[in-house]
């Protein structure tokens, strides 16, 4: 990373200002004064590094995109069919199930989009705005219901409320509820559920920094609550278009709920067929790709959204003098209502799927009765080999992770400065590769990094694990960026030029005047990325070394070969290891750091 | 990044992961292989490691006894069948797979007719009556074992006269008891509605049994597990599944049983080797399938995962499946052309999938 | 002397009554206690106090942003604040000048200032006409389209001011508006707040920390300390008379000499003596509450005006001094001295330029010299009115 940094973009602030070298007096020796030319022209240094950094992305994440992407129209180009050009896949896409398929992808999308605004925006408002009980618990739930890879929660209903699940099997015989949370209905309900911590992340970032004068102001000139309310959603309008943008995202490029409860439910989606696509023998990879310039088309469409109510303007309502909020108290009803919807969301995101995975990983693998038995968990810790391939996938997890962020973050940064042309498509970029399902850079990855002609050079990537935490890497960056822009936009230029007006170095002045402002988000974002790759599936399947399987290959062929059991409780061992690294990181985020720190963002009057 | 560590000269592709062949090694390793020459041909060159990708439970220990016994390391990718598919046609212009190992012979025909796999290769096993059924004219794969695709699973306790022919799941009787597996999910149901249709006499036939085996309630799941799994519960009581799935799940549930309905499709378990390795992996490949056919490397194989992959039937003389496995004496089996049915295995899944599935 | 200002009562300008007004944060922190003040419509009052004396609570109070915890506010003869009794901000006819301008990002000025407006319901055209000639009056009418973030403190500050003033609301709250203003524009703005004010008419309740600012806009300065009103009175008043030390000492000193009282004279100003060593002549002070019966040690708060420098051995000379520093300060110099026994003296003006380190003499005019109980440097009660 070392090496990298140096040629990543400096955040603007932070870059040496103009003139500000040593004078060139002549004395520097010939052979160095490139060099030294580039030190004293900070100008080039910004501009070298953003060109490696773009040229760093293309190939992390736009090439292999569009290594899969342009067999939709070109097959022939990596041996996957006849044609050099041909339109046909692409028809294909409006034809019979895959275009039904597409057309429930998107309304379900937006429809997940909207649960995760109705629900997430009220309960960041709760958590931020008023003196709700148990509202220092909220942002950690949030944080457990995004680190659950999708299809756990999926599974965990599904084993519940199925025909034969543990809802029966305890003697609860409701029909009902297995046919509308096998439906549709299910399928938008856990898909929102999901979008919540996307939009109340979003929101809680906005509030913290929206102080409280924008409303006092509002009220005092003659608005009344609902008006001054009308009046601050414009100001959090680039928070809620930017939750809708990824929670839309989110849940087209899904596959988690799509293979699981959807397709148990007959409601296939576009990712599901794609996967069919892939998955099929022989697969068709042009398929695959046609489907996948709709997913990366669909997010256009929030996107759109998010251009048109910004309208080209960034309003940085995140000053450091922002008075702190009040914290309203609640009525009697307000306050009953409130813990009903607080409590309520997590119960149906968190304990529900949680009691359904637990269950059924201390069931027997096809019992019909109610046999406790933990001779799963044994299994897991006497032979199934898990050990090797969990402590490779934490390694894994370390390292992409913290590279994931660097790079997340320094994406957050050129995000956040909007108005440039290059903020617009990195915005565009990142949005689209988030739409995109891993197994399409998975097999992106071996279209683009297994070429004969890269092999005959002697750079043989495909198959080994630098590949895969590469993989790692492209795919959790794009979420990891989006999540962490919030945070970084609310660092005002003022506090990095205050660090470095009070004598820091630049690297100083990141230190002590950034980063202790975004720190506990950037933690946060590094274990989310740091989760989602100890329990990722489809891009472990397709490159990961053979001989070094990680801990999700392990766990599902366990599953695969109908141990499910075993397979389930492994899946528990591990999501249990990833809450331990997650409560580790926050118990030593909470010890090491500076109190300072950690009020950054919370300055509300309690 | 570890570069190419190529061995010899004669490699024709370097490879990423071959480090593990580093050159102090390769003497002894030589010294190895030559010394247990129980395959045939000795390898000339250095070893490079041998590349596997296998589906089955008991993959594991067989490579590691292989690698054990001959010195020649192997790198072992050990997913489902999909993925591994997957992977070997989105690297086909540059494999770097040397040995496939999984259920179903129709994947393996379909990428025979892409060139993909080495032909003429035979181990040198006497094989039963299963085993010269599987067996491609042109040995392009070599069959390893024998599962039976479908046969019939269903709990002794509710069930007492388990019907006894395909045609008799279409009475009244069993409406909306019988389930089975969605071909789109689950690898070896397609052999099963190919062989159905086989028997049936053509296409339109088998599509005509399905469809009224829907209409008398058939109740489709993914996969094996999710179809016992509805059978232990009394969700279903007859259950369509692949038998060493079927068998398999007496252990957890002993009041399952499985009958074998007339004619069961045979479904090999298959080894085929890349076109495109290099010759000294070739060769470590065909040292690998000669083992695995050998008497130590059956007796891994059938106790490798007894309550799952192990329950097959040897393709070669001389070995007797587990014992929980019924006889095959008085069954009638069939093989499907894996060259003919392997091309419409697309358009039978997407008709199974819109037509039976919804 | 009351009211510089008064000259024409805007018809719409608000009365207010304040009763003992207490506000109890849920930590126990008591913010303001027993505050309890009337303002005449048309006066413009000045609350001054350090941070953390409970103005901005006060204000908010007044606002109906804070919700007190006891005591009755009302305005225009209406409570709006009562036992049992909260009107919203909105319903209290009143507008505010924020600290921070507060304008809203997404809106461009003249919208900032026109949404004033539509709790008159007037037309969204004649809104905008409005606001835009209001904006023209403070000088930046051509930056009507502009948004907040394109506008300079000084101009967000004139756009916040047209917001509040638009309204013709019978209450002006301003929340040290001047306070992240520089120098040069804050002298400016105050002109501008207190012509633009006065001549709308309406109450108005300023607060500061700055007693110069405070001075120079007030009818009437109120001052606070730690949540009590502890002297409500016209500025010179203030100035002349202060309730209390700690009113004299926010109010502007030039030093404080510890001394003893020696006697009184017929007019009722005492004779002080030094503590720590000897004047040529017993000082003159004016008392302080509480002097009228004591006797003893007592402490002496000098203005800046009371201070003129004379000749060491000239006639007037009432104390020895040496020089530490002076300031130019355009008509005359500014000096900061050190007493024989070491107590400095700060701000004295003179019009001849003292050298750094000369002796000096230092005369005292009685009048700028208040004495209070030696005791009595510890905190206020409350004095009301």
């Amino acid at each position: 990373m070392a090496t990298l940094q140096q040629h990543l973009p400096l955040p603007a602030a932070l870059k040496p200002p103009e003139g500000g070298g040593p004078p060139n007096n002549g004395e520097t020796p010939p052979g160095r004064r490139g060099l030294a030319r580039l030190r004293q022209d900070p100008q080039l240094v910004a501009r070298g590094g953003l060109a490696a950094f773009w040229a760093l992305l293309a190939a992390l994440i736009v090439l292999p995109c569009a290594c899969f992407l342009v067999l939709a129209v070109s097959p022939r180009l990596f041996g996957q069919g006849p044609q050099w050009f041909t339109l046909s896949y692409l028809r294909q896409v409006f034809t019979g199930t895959t275009a039904v398929s597409l057309v429930d992808s998107l309304w379900v999308s937006a429809a997940a989009a909207g649960i995760g605004l109705l629900v997430g925006v009220p309960i960041a408002w709760l958590s931020n705005r008023t003196l709700l009980p148990g509202r220092r618990f909220v942002a950690g739930a949030m944080w457990l219901v995004l680190l659950l890879p999708s299809w756990l929660p999926a599974s965990g209903w599904e084993r519940l409320v199925q025909p034969d699940g543990v809802m029966y099997r305890i003697g609860l015989n409701f029909p009902f509820v297995t046919s509308t949370i096998m439906g549709p209905f299910g399928v938008v309900l856990l898909l929102g559920l999901r979008c919540v911590p996307f939009s109340y992340l979003a929101i809680t970032a906005a509030l913290r920094g929206l102080g409280q004068e924008y409303e006092d102001a509002a009220r005092t000139h003659g608005a009344s609550r609902i008006t001054s309310l009308r009046l601050l959603v414009p100001i959090l309008a680039p928070a809620i278009t930017s939750a809708i943008a990824i929670g839309f995202a989110e849940s087209v490029s899904d596959f988690g709920v799509a293979a699981t409860l959807a397709y148990r439910a007959n409601f296939p989606l576009a990712t599901y067929q794609l996967f069919a696509d892939v998955n099929g023998f022989p697969p068709s990879f042009p398929g695959a790709a046609a489907i996948g310039w709709l997913l990366v088309g669909s997010v256009a469409v929030p996107l759109a959204l998010q251009a048109r109510a910004l309208r080209g303007r960034a309003y940085r309502v995140l000053s450091g003098r922002s008075r702190a909020a009040v914290r309203r108290r609640l009525s009697r009803g307000g306050l009953i209502a409130s813990l009903t919807v607080v409590i309520g969301y997590f119960a149906v995101a968190l304990g529900v799927p949680g009691f359904g995975a637990l269950s059924s990983s201390v069931l027997s693998d096809y019992g019909a009765s109610l046999r406790p038995t933990l001779v799963n968990y044994r299994a897991v810790f006497n032979n199934s080999g898990l050990s090797g391939p969990l402590e490779r996938s934490l390694i894994y997890g370390l390292i992409a992770a913290t590279v994931t962020v660097a790079l997340g973050f320094l994406c957050a940064n050129l995000l956040s400065r909007r108005a440039s042309a290059s903020g617009t498509l990195l915005d565009f970029l990142l949005l689209a590769a988030v739409a995109l399902p891993g197994v399409v850079f998975g097999a992106g990855y071996i279209f683009a990094y297994n070429l004969p002609a890269l092999s005959h050079v002697g750079l043989d990537l495909y198959q080994t694990t630098t590949l895969l935490v590469v993989a790692y890497v492209a795919s959790s960056m794009p979420t990891n960026a989006r999540v962490l822009v919030g945070a970084v936009s609310q660092v005002d230029a003022s506090l990095r030029n205050a660090a470095r007006a009070h004598g820091a170095s630049a690297t100083r002045a990141w230190a002590r005047g950034v980063l202790p402002a975004i720190s506990r988000p950037v933690l946060m974002a590094w274990l989310l990325t740091f989760s989602g790759i100890l329990l990722e599936l489809p891009l472990s399947q397709l490159l990961y070394a053979p001989g070094s399987p990680p801990a999700s290959v392990a766990i599902e062929d366990n599953l695969g070969n109908y141990h499910f059991g075993v397979g389930t409780a492994q899946a528990v061992v591990a999501v249990a290891i990833a809450f331990t690294v997650v409560g580790l990181a926050l118990m030593l985020f909470r010890l090491v750091t500076p109190a300072g720190w950690r009020h950054v963002g919370e300055g509300v009057n309690e | 990044m570890h570069a190419h560590a190529q061995a010899s000269p004669d490699t024709r592709r370097p490879r990423g992961r071959s480090v593990l062949a580093g050159a102090a090694v390769t003497t002894a390793v030589l010294a190895g292989v030559q010394a247990t020459a129980t395959a045939q041909r000795t390898p000339k060159a250095a070893v490079v490691p041998l590349v596997v990708y296998s589906a089955q439970g008991y993959d594991k220990l067989e490579t590691q006894d292989f690698s054990k016994r001959y010195h020649i390391p192997v790198q072992l990718n050990d997913n489902s069948t999909g993925p591994l598919l997957t992977e070997i046609e989105a690297s086909k212009n540059n494999p770097k797979w040397g040995l496939l190992w999984v259920d179903g012979a129709t994947a393996f025909a379909e990428l025979d007719d892409q060139h993909l796999l080495l032909r003429g290769f035979e181990p040198n096993v006497k094989w039963d009556s299963l085993g010269k059924a599987a067996l491609p004219a042109d040995k392009s794969y070599v069959p390893t074992g024998v599962t039976l695709m479908a046969i019939m699973a269903y709990n002794k306790q509710r069930v007492a006269h388990p019907p006894t022919s395909w045609k008799a799941l279409l009475s009244p009787k069993w409406k909306g008891q019988v389930g089975m597996d969605d071909p789109s999910q689950s690898g070896p149901t397609y052999p099963f509605i190919a062989g159905m249709m086989q028997d049936l006499g053509g296409i339109a036939q088998g599509k005509a049994y399905f469809s009224k085996l829907k209409a008398n309630g058939l109740v489709v799941n993914p996969t094996n597990g999710p179809t016992l799994a509805a059978l232990a519960s009394g969700q279903i009581n007859l259950a369509l599944v692949q038998s060493s799935a079927g068998i398999g799940a007496y252990f957890s549930d002993h009041n399952i049983a499985v009958k074998y309905l007339n004619p069961v499709t045979i479904l090999p378990s298959v080894i085929g080797i890349d076109a495109k390795a290099p010759a000294q992996e070739q060769k470590e490949a065909e040292l690998f399938a000669n083992y695995v056919l050998s008497r130590a490397g059956q007796k891994v194989m059938k106790t490798g995962d007894p309550t799952g992959d192990s329950l097959y039937y040897p393709v070669i003389n001389g070995i007797a499946p587990r014992g929980i496995l019924p006889p095959l004496s008085g069954v009638k089996t069939q093989s499907i052309n894996p060259y003919t049915w392997g091309p419409r295995e697309n358009t039978i899944n997407s008709w199974f999938d819109s037509s039976i599935v919804k | 002397m009351s009211s510089r200002g008064q000259q024409q009562p805007s018809t719409a300008a608000h009365p207010v009554r304040v009763q003992s007004m207490t506000k109890e944060y849920p930590n126990g922190k008591i913010a303001v206690e027993e505050v309890s003040f009337e303002l005449s419509p048309g006066t413009f009052l000045v609350l001054l106090g350090p941070s953390g004396s409970g103005k901005t609570t006060m204000l908010r109070c007044l606002a109906g942003i804070e919700r007190m915890s006891a005591g009755r506010i009302d305005i225009g003869g209406r409570a709006v604040a009562a036992p049992g009794t909260h009107l919203p901000p909105e319903q209290r006819e009143l507008a505010m000048v924020f600290q921070d301008y507060a304008l809203w990002p997404h809106l461009c000025a003249r919208d900032n200032v026109a949404f004033a407006l539509k709790r008159r319901g007037v037309r969204r055209e004649e809104a905008r006409w409005r606001a835009e000639a209001l904006l023209g009056r403070l000088g930046i009418g051509a930056l009507c389209d502009r948004f907040p973030s394109e506008l300079s403190g000084g101009e967000q500050q004139r756009v916040g001011l047209a917001r509040a003033l638009i309204g013709d609301t019978g209450l002006l709250l301003c929340d040290e508006p001047l306070s992240n203003l520089d120098a040069a524009l804050r002298e400016q703005m105050r002109i501008e707040i207190s012509s633009l004010v006065r001549e709308a008419g309406t109450t108005t309740i300023y607060i500061t920390h700055d007693q110069a600012e405070a001075f120079a806009l007030a009818d009437r300065i109120g001052v606070l300390e730690r949540g009590h009103l502890v002297q409500l009175a016209e500025p010179e008043t203030i100035y002349a008379a202060p309730a209390t030390p700690f009113v004299a000492r926010f109010t502007g000193l030039a030093g404080e000499l510890a001394v003893r009282i020696v006697g009184r004279t017929p007019t009722g100003a005492v004779e002080v003596q030094l503590s720590a060593g000897t004047s040529p002549t017993p000082l003159r002070a004016t008392p302080g509450a509480g002097l009228e019966q004591h006797a003893g040690d007592a402490l002496l708060l000098v203005r800046p005006a009371a201070v003129s420098l004379v000749a060491p051995d000239g006639t007037g000379c009432q104390l020895f001094a040496r020089v530490t520093d002076v300031a130019f300060r355009g008509v005359g110099y500014e000096h900061a001295v050190v007493l024989a026994d070491g107590t400095p003296l700060n701000g004295i003006f003179s019009p001849r330029r003292a050298r750094w380190g000369e002796n000096v003499g230092v005369a005292l005019q009685p009048s700028g010299c208040l004495a209070f109980p030696a005791g009595a440097v510890a905190s206020a009660t409350a004095v009301g009115r």
